[in-house]
């Protein structure tokens, strides 16, 4: 114990401790006036003689409520108190204030010895500290080493609930047991940092992910004391990440399911998709995707051109070498494929590029046998109409026997020739139709070959010229644009365009005397389709008629024609996968317009090439 | 014969309706011809026959667009009529399943027989 007179008596080394102290020291009497103070104090609170201890302190001139300093007066035991008070600049500070009374020699509590240590930065730390903890999105508990929650934040327990007292497995899980592999046990066991990831359950039952990190907090002499514990809440993330692996298992299905080929690079040029059809398509059996050399030999070049131009290139068709014989498989044994490229545009940059392969085989199978239908149809229409005309000859043939019949009965010479008459034309007739029948029923196989479509325009037309000029019948041929050469069969095409010009020329000299013009022309429409057309301004028909001129054996030129010729032309034009219509108004004349798409001219020419390989094959001994 | 029952024949086949003419007239009727659908309707306007012979497939108008005419005519409707053509007999069942149209009197494919035609036409001119 320390006496004051002792103190002042000791001269310099206690002196110079008082006044070195970091603290503020004051001595107060009791009067509360402050008699003696060190520099610290003096530095913090400013001038002090003659004051009191609450107006050095905290500019009051009131004395405080709750004074330690009275109580230590009277009880003579030391008291600790916080308190706030005012530095010398006028600023609020903190501090701690140490009461210890000081006696004299009988033993009487004189004064007392007040040191105030500066806390106003603890607090603030602390403060911030306590906000932190609170505020940070994350929840935040220090567990003991029963796993009890010691402490928790505001966010966690606004989500899990009340967790103080409570272990954690309880409060994250509703769990009566630690979990397994738990990171807070792991971090009391090692001392170390512990990070894994979790789902929990709030209390009304909603799912939560988190990232859970554990870290010592405190020590003691058994080892970690407390284990603080911070998870971070990844929910959301875990939607997404679900949503993504379903979207991503829904495009891997789609991908792998396709009937179609589908293959996409990378920038690099590095296969990152290569469907079951695609291998199929491009004729790779291994499990590994080919490497960009070996595809860059595998597929058309236009794939491989620099960013930007491969837009412009339309739908490229490429043929493959059938692994086997099959339906599809074109004339030279393979497969034809469309192949249809397109860039992979991210939102900066090109993430590569990506084709579609479709085996077009099935589809060409498809078309032949459209082909092939309506050539049969027109064959049964044929037949139909034939029947129809017979039955007329037969009917002919009869009534010619029974007027010859009953003219001879009674003896009436004018009903016996004119039966005899009947019967003459009727056998002739039949004659003229079976003979035009057998050519049209010859079932001659076309050939095509390739034909400039003008020319031979020219050529029928000038077959015409004489009679049209001694009928007094304008015949022109109209050119137009010039013509790329169609795969024809130039004998069939001769004869349908003879017969459609032989019609105009009768239609324009039946029922008038001069004026009659005859325009031939050829073109290709806008859907790819050479169109030859025959157009008079002869009497024209009635719609009625013109339906019919290519469904019957039908002729409106008496006894001259056996209605063979449109039919045979529209035989002709559908061997040659075309359609042939007719626009006609009485009076003002008919055009015959004959439609060859041209697409089905090259199929049919493929198929034709097809056979003839084959019989070659076969001529050749069979040797293959 | 005072009361001689007259026949419309309708029929472009000049050789046929020479032929029908000739077998009908044998049978004791008076015929008229025509050799289409529109001249065969003016005819029976006019003349107002007794029974009409009609082929079906012809140029200008059809036999069809003919027997139509008639039925919507009110006093044509109650003529009856045979048809005669040379159209698959699947066009019996189309014709007489119309409802537009009352189905033909009578129905003959062409070559027809001579007797079960005459029986026929007998047969609807007595009712």
């Amino acid at each position: 114990m320390l006496a004051v007179d002792d103190m002042m008596k000791d001269g310099t080394f206690h002196l110079a401790l008082f006044e070195a102290l970091p603290v503020s020291v004051a001595v107060v009497d009791r009067e509360w006036h402050v008699i003696a103070a060190n520099k610290a104090f003096e530095e913090t609170f400013g001038y002090w003689k003659g004051r009191t201890c609450h107006e050095a302190f905290k500019s009051n001139p009131a004395r405080c409520k709750n004074c330690e300093a009275r109580a230590v007066f009277e009880d003579g035991r030391i008291r600790v108190g916080d308190h706030q008070g005012l530095d010398r600049f006028g600023r609020a500070c903190d501090y701690a204030v140490h009461f210890a009374p000081l006696r004299d020699e009988k033993g009487e509590v004189t004064h007392i010895l007040e040191v105030a240590s500066d806390v106003t930065e603890t607090k603030r730390w602390k403060a911030e500290y306590d906000r932190l903890f609170d505020n940070v999105p994350c929840t935040i508990s220090i567990l003991d080493r029963d796993l009890r929650v010691v402490r928790a934040n505001r966010s966690l327990e606004e989500t899990y609930g009340r967790a103080k007292g409570h272990p954690c497995f309880k409060v994250y899980k509703g769990r009566t047991t630690p979990c397994e592999n738990c990171p807070a046990m792991q971090t009391f066991k090692d001392g170390l940092e512990h990070l894994s990831r979790q789902s929990g359950r709030t209390p009304d039952g909603e799912e939560t992910h988190y990232i859970v990190s554990t870290s010592p907090f405190t020590w003691d002499s058994d080892g970690v004391d407390q284990v603080i514990e911070i998870s971070t809440d990844v929910t959301q993330l875990h939607v997404l990440e679900v949503e993504l692996r379903e979207a991503h298992e829904l495009y891997q299905s789609l991908i792998s399911n396709a009937r179609d080929g589908i293959l996409a690079v990378d920038t690099e040029g590095s296969v990152r998709i290569l469907n079951d059809a695609a291998k199929r398509l491009i004729g790779w059996d291994r499990p590994d995707p080919p490497d960009p050399m070996t595809l860059r030999m595998m597929l058309p070049g236009d794939f491989f051109l620099p960013r930007g131009e491969m837009e412009q290139r339309p739908d490229y068709e490429f043929r493959i070498p059938a692994q086997e014989e099959g339906e599809g498989v074109d004339a030279s044994g393979e497969i034809p494929v469309l192949f249809r490229a397109i860039e992979l545009e991210g939102e900066r940059h090109s993430l590569g590029r990506a084709a579609f392969l479709q085996d077009l085989s099935a589809l060409r199978t498809l078309e032949r046998e459209k082909l092939d239908n309506e050539r049969l149809a027109a064959v049964g229409q044929t037949v139909a109409g034939l029947a129809h005309t017979i039955k007329n000859l037969l009917m002919g043939l009869e009534g010619g026997m029974y007027m010859v019949d009953s003219g001879l009965q009674r003896g009436d010479a004018d009903r016996l020739s004119q039966g005899w008459e009947m019967l003459q034309r009727n056998f002739e007739k039949t004659s003229s139709m079976v003979r035009d029948f057998l050519s049209f029923a010859k079932g001659r196989v076309p050939k095509l070959v390739h034909t400039d479509p003008l020319k031979l325009i020219h050529e029928v037309v000038q077959l015409y010229r004489d009679t049209a000029k001694r009928l007094g019948v304008t015949l022109k041929v109209e050119e137009g644009k010039t013509l790329f050469d169609a795969p024809l069969d130039r004998d069939g095409i001769e004869a349908c365009l003879t017969n459609l010009i032989s019609n105009a020329i009768d239609a324009v000299t039946l029922e008038q005397e001069g004026g009659g013009e005859v325009s031939v022309r050829a073109y290709d429409d806008e859907s790819n389709s050479l169109v030859f057309e025959v157009q008079d301004n002869g009497i024209g028909m009635e719609s009625e008629v013109a339906r019919q001129v290519f469904t019957t054996f039908f002729t409106t030129k008496g006894g001259k024609g056996t209605g063979l010729g449109l039919l045979t032309t529209r035989k002709i034009v559908q061997e040659h996968g075309g359609t042939i219509e007719l626009d006609s108004e009485p009076g003002v004349g008919s055009t015959f317009r004959i439609c060859l798409p041209r697409e089905r001219l090259e199929a049919i020419a493929s198929e034709q090439a097809k056979r003839d390989k084959k019989a070659e094959t076969y001529s050749s001994g069979g040797r293959t | 014969m005072s009361d001689q029952k007259t026949i419309l024949i309708v029929e472009d086949e000049p050789d046929v309706s020479v032929f029908l003419k000739t077998l009908l007239e044998d049978e004791g009727f008076s015929t008229l011809t025509a050799s289409n659908g529109r001249e065969g309707f003016e005819q029976a306007k006019a003349q107002h026959p007794s029974l009409i012979t009609l082929d079906i497939t012809m140029p200008e108008e059809s036999g069809m667009r003919m027997f139509r005419d008639l039925q919507e005519d009110k006093d044509l409707a109650g003529i009856p009529v045979v048809i005669i053509t040379g159209v698959s007999p699947e066009f019996k069942g189309f014709i007489e399943s119309r409802n537009q149209v009352r189905a033909p009197d009578a129905y003959f494919e062409k070559p027809v027989n001579r007797n079960d035609l005459i029986n026929k036409v007998k047969e609807l001119i007595a009712n």
